[in-house]
């Protein structure tokens, strides 16, 4: 197929193909052409990172971005670092819980994603940006060669010997590739998130989490400070909801004076997955990995991390296939089996039990339940909050979700 | 199912003043019936039942029900 002048610089084949470049495809992309294999990420967006659908919350250290994925830490991306949480119960009752340390940061993601990208490229993989996929190419026998890319009125065909899906929560091509069908509705939280200017900040190292059936039914509200001034104060909500997002967060707003008065410099909205992750993330030839996979916190719709790990392993286990030759359901699967998988696979299973039993508290059951969280609560596991649960009288009837 | 009235007299619709393109509708989607191929939401008309899943999904209520054009002909 011949090329126009704006796509003369894709190539006809690559080793592997990344469909989507935010933290997961970036990584993944990262961690194959560090491990040799030539690598092209594509987005369909025409800047990385925009809009921004998420609250930017990133439980990442400096050490931890350096150490674990290889990306050199900067300033730039860094609205405010945050040392811990503050949860504030339904009947307004505020408890702090500080770590005395950094455990990560609102970020911009918008620079946060673009330098992720260019951590990508700096490790030798292409990143192109406006390319959409809009099919899988196949052989005869079925088995996935490449991919179909659309960029700037024209189509492509682009070979690969493995394509990493990292698409998001549409995840348009994991779709195509069968990966899954749609998300249950009753498994997603519908979000609408303001930008803030002019916001009372108690505290502009902690986030701030509030609870309540009234206030945002199965899910929160936070304001995740940017600074002294600003912050994303945002909701989530399920998405089977009767009410819209934008009633409870327009609500919140009235429901204080400083936010009332705030200037609002961005509106953002998104679904995510409160479910389970995908259990099999492998066909031959093709990964999926990251939101797509629906690796995302159930309780607090987080998934930054947890891309990035998931991005870092498929990424990983590209590179060997590609070394090895082997772009079987059977190799990659060690994919599936990675530490990163594990954990990530663990955490969220957990935390979705937790969510599970979230949903059926009352105002009060949540007022008790935070007046007993320990001081330590920053630190604590999932074991701790059964026990914490167990403990409990009045919050015994919970433990039953959470086994 | 096409020409069940129960189900498809109506069909999702949206109202760009509202959407913010955030792109959630898709993902709930049972129809594979909505995309953003240019970044704006097209739904197809084929595919969509008007089964009303995205409505409550999305969170600024930009997706509605809107008559089909055969029932709005009739």
């Amino acid at each position: 197929m011949a090329k126009n002048n704006h796509n003369h610089h894709i190539e006809d084949s690559y080793d592997v193909i990344v469909v989507g470049s935010g933290p997961a495809g970036a990584m993944a992309a990262k961690f194959a052409a560090a491990g040799g294999a030539s690598a092209l990420a594509v987005d369909r967006r025409n800047e990385i990172g925009s809009p921004v659908r998420c609250a930017e919350g990133v439980p990442l250290t400096a050490e931890t971005l350096e150490s674990g994925f290889g990306v050199r830490f900067s300033r730039n991306f860094v609205a405010q670092d945050i040392k811990g949480s503050a949860i504030i119960s339904p009947s307004g009752h505020r408890r702090e819980f500080k770590t005395g340390r950094v455990t990560g940061f609102v970020a911009e993601r918008k620079i946060f994603d673009r330098h992720l990208a260019m951590a990508a490229s700096v490790a030798g993989a292409k990143v192109m940006t406006s390319t959409n996929v809009v099919g899988l190419a196949k052989g005869r026998n079925g088995n996935i060669k490449g991919v179909i890319i659309e960029r700037f009125g024209e189509r492509l065909d682009v070979s690969a010997k493995l394509v990493i899906v990292a698409d998001g929560i549409c995840s348009k091509v994991g779709r195509m590739a069968g990966f899954y069908t749609a998300l249950n509705p009753h498994d997603v939280d519908s979000c609408l998130q303001y930008e803030m200017h002019g916001v009372d900040i108690d505290d502009p190292e902690l986030f701030e989490v509030y609870f309540g059936n009234k206030l945002a039914p199965r899910g929160y509200a936070w304001i995740f400070p940017k600074g002294a001034e600003r912050a994303n104060v945002g909701i989530g909500i399920a998405a089977d909801s009767k009410v819209p997002a934008s009633h409870y967060l327009d609500s919140f707003v009235r429901s204080r004076k400083d936010l009332q008065e705030a200037s609002i410099v961005q509106t953002q909205a998104g679904l995510i997955s409160v479910g389970l992750p995908l259990q099999d993330m492998t066909k031959d030839g093709i990964m999926v990995a990251g939101t797509a996979a629906r690796h995302v916190d159930p309780i607090t719709g987080g998934g930054i991390l947890m891309a990035m790990q998931a991005g870092r392993a498929a990424g990983t286990v590209a590179a060997d296939a590609v070394a090895e030759g082997d772009f079987s359901k059977g190799f990659l699967d060690r994919y599936n089996d990675s530490q990163d998988i594990k954990n990530i696979t663990a955490s969220i299973t957990r935390n979705y039990k937790m969510r599970m039993a979230m949903e059926h508290m009352a105002d009060e059951d949540f007022d008790s339940l935070i007046a007993a969280l320990p001081d330590s609560f920053a630190e604590i596991n999932a074991v701790g909050i059964l026990k914490l649960v167990s403990r409990s009288p009045k919050l015994l009837k919970f433990a039953k979700y959470l086994l | 199912m096409a020409g069940n009235p129960k189900i498809n007299t109506t069909q999702a619709s949206v109202d760009g003043n509202r959407c913010l393109k955030c792109g959630g509708c898709i993902s709930v989607c049972r129809f594979n019936a909505i995309d953003m191929p240019h970044s704006n939401i097209v739904i197809d008309a084929n595919s969509c039942t008007g089964c009303g899943v995205c409505f409550a999904a999305c969170p600024v209520s930009a997706l509605s029900a809107t008559k089909r054009a055969e029932e709005r002909a009739a």
